[in-house]
């Protein structure tokens, strides 16, 4: 089943206390990124599509049904709406166990609603072997992946998601951001994500929203709008990366290397001692990425790409260079010195270098989670 | 020795306590869940008359129980009980002990829903359960203590109810003389030795009841 697009149009007013939301968007297919400062009304406009508030006037509605509307006097109840919410923090139930929070939405649907299988989903977020666990023990990824996972059980039509991740260690959170791509791919959900987190809306998003004062600016393939950011409004000290799903082809035990490839470009990397073919996240901290605009010989790292550069971004003190490798798009972080010495433009053939100790390997599987 | 008057006695108070905390509690449950979870217009003024009868002298609660019930009230008619008088019966008794005890029960279980995460109820509801389901799966497990600790409260209260009591229900012994009417009368014709055990009795009651409540509410 292919999600429709504009599956979900939302065109709301709301007055709260410290500002109106005035909500006016039509959602596409795929996963789309909510952006904007704190107190820019993601929250609320989350709350509105949920049902845990009532807009004072417009419409929502999702796959041509109405969940809300003024002039038809139609208002869904939340249990009604099939939209699953997942909050900052993970609101699992103290009362009940992590097996009985997870099946807390399954139980109440009926045979013909139920299109995803708890069992798969516990397999898929790695949570087996916490079923039988007191919630109050869990750490914060573990909390979210149980608190996604029963989310997710109640097979709901779209998946909303409030900075899931923000209690989330780095490790896990690329664990999780994997796991929800793919429960994106193999249920077709659509995820609308609020984040304030650079990589994750690179990483994760297809589409992206802007929210402004309680407005929604502009909403676009992400690729279109993307360096429309304002930096510095969210680029807070985070460690800029590409995160990369690449391909085993050959372990170097001697030489404590394996090689990878992905679309083709291949990678030398620090030894992963995987078998031929499973995929290893793989993650390029854009400091890391050096660029030149000539070959470069008799250097020491191993990766020697020619890319060409798609789009350049000033960002504070740095510039952020997105450059194309036979389809797969590599952030560099260089200075403004660079750009202006080595005369940089879009569309401009360069040399991407990383060393093989600057790739970074993240595990996929729950043991060091 | 206890005599079989005496267990008679604290048996009836036992379910006179018992049967009117039983009767008021869904209101309380009621009243609770209004005060904890919603805002409107005369939310004080409600606030205020449920209040009430934790600061009115029993007896006045006790007259107005005995004008609403009297034979040919409104009250009486429309509860369709006929001529069928429940004044000066342990029945009277039981609904004098619960509404006298109703506030206190009221304060405990309001604040036992207002410390519930109403995050956790809107997930509930997220998640598919409706409204009364999310209430008995979460909201009452999750404020079960607190309830349990202002039925208790409650209930102490209602065992030592006496001024409502004697005017609705009368100081008719083996039928509505409960252990305060009994300590009352056992006093006035000078019977001190019944007096002190039913006052041993008392002590002891409100020693159990007190602890319980108190281990509920810790933590």
């Amino acid at each position: 089943m292919e999600i429709k697009d504009n599956y979900l149009e939302v065109s709301v007013k709301k007055k709260t206390d410290d500002f109106i939301l005035h909500a006016d968007v039509q959602f596409h297919s795929g996963i789309s990124a909510i952006f904007g400062p704190s107190g820019s009304g993601k929250t609320t406009l989350f709350n509105c599509i949920s049902g845990n508030l009532s807009p004072d006037e417009g419409s929502i509605k999702a796959f041509d049904r109405f969940l809300f509307s003024s002039d038809f006097g139609i208002n869904i109840n939340p249990e009604k709406r099939r939209i699953g919410y997942v909050m900052q923090d993970s609101s699992l139930f103290p009362h009940l166990s992590v097996s009985e929070n997870i099946y807390y939405g399954y139980k109440y649907l009926k045979e013909s609603q139920k299109h995803i299988e708890p069992d798969k989903l516990i397999n898929l977020f790695g949570i087996d072997h916490l079923m039988a666990r007191d919630v109050k023990n869990l750490s914060g990824g573990e909390k979210q992946r149980v608190s996604l996972a029963r989310t997710l059980s109640s097979s709901p039509d779209i998946l909303l998601l409030d900075e899931p991740l923000v209690s989330v260690d780095s490790f896990s959170r690329n664990y999780i951001l994997k796991t929800l791509r793919d429960v994106h791919k193999q249920f077709q959900i659509p995820i609308i994500y609020v984040t304030h987190s650079f990589s994750e809306i690179l990483t994760f998003a297809d589409y992206i929203l802007f929210m402004k004062f309680g407005k929604t600016t502009r909403y676009g393939e992400l690729r279109k709008l993307f360096w429309e950011v304002e930096g510095k409004e969210f680029f807070d000290n985070e460690e800029l990366q590409t995160v990369l799903e690449v391909c085993v082809l050959e372990n170097f035990i001697d030489k404590g290397i394996t090689k990878s490839s992905v679309n083709g470009s291949v990678f030398s990397m620090p030894l992963v001692n995987k078998p031929k073919d499973s995929i290893v996240n793989i993650a390029i901290h854009a400091r890391d990425v050096i660029l030149a605009n000539h070959p470069i010989e008799g250097i020491s790292a191993r990766n020697i790409f020619s890319a060409t550069i798609t789009d350049m971004k000033s960002l504070g003190r740095s510039v952020i260079v997105l450059s194309d490798i036979n389809g797969v798009s590599i952030m560099s972080e260089i200075t403004h010195e660079s750009v202006d010495s080595l005369g940089l433009e879009i569309g401009d053939l360069v040399y991407l270098i990383i060393k093989t100790n600057s790739i970074y390997i993240q595990p996929d599987d729950d043991s060091n989670l | 020795m206890l005599h079989s008057e005496e267990i008679q006695i604290f048996f009836l108070s036992l379910r006179v306590a018992g049967i009117g905390i039983f009767i008021c509690l869904p209101f309380a449950l009621t009243a609770g869940w209004i005060l904890s979870r919603k805002e409107f217009i005369g939310k004080s003024l409600f606030d205020t008359l449920l209040s009430l009868p934790l600061v009115l002298p029993p007896v006045v609660t006790g007259y107005a129980l005995l004008f609403l019930f009297s034979n040919g009230s409104i009250l009486n008619r429309w509860l369709g009980l006929g001529s069928i008088n429940i004044l000066f019966t342990w029945i009277a008794a039981a609904l004098a002990a619960g509404i006298v005890s109703f506030p206190i029960m009221i304060r405990s279980i309001e604040s036992a829903f207002s410390n519930v995460d109403k995050n956790l109820e809107f997930v509930s509801r997220g998640l598919g359960a409706g409204f009364w389901l999310t209430f008995f799966k979460i909201t009452l497990p999750l404020s079960s203590k607190g309830i349990y600790a202002g039925i208790i409260l409650a209930f102490g209260r209602a065992i030592g109810e006496f001024g409502a009591t004697i005017v609705v229900a009368g100081n008719i012994p083996g039928k509505t003389q409960t252990l305060p009417l009994a300590i009352f009368t056992s006093l006035q014709i000078g019977d001190d030795q019944a007096a002190i055990r039913y006052i041993l009795f008392s002590v002891l009651l409100a020693f159990i009841v007190l602890i319980s409540h108190r281990k509920l509410t810790n933590n």
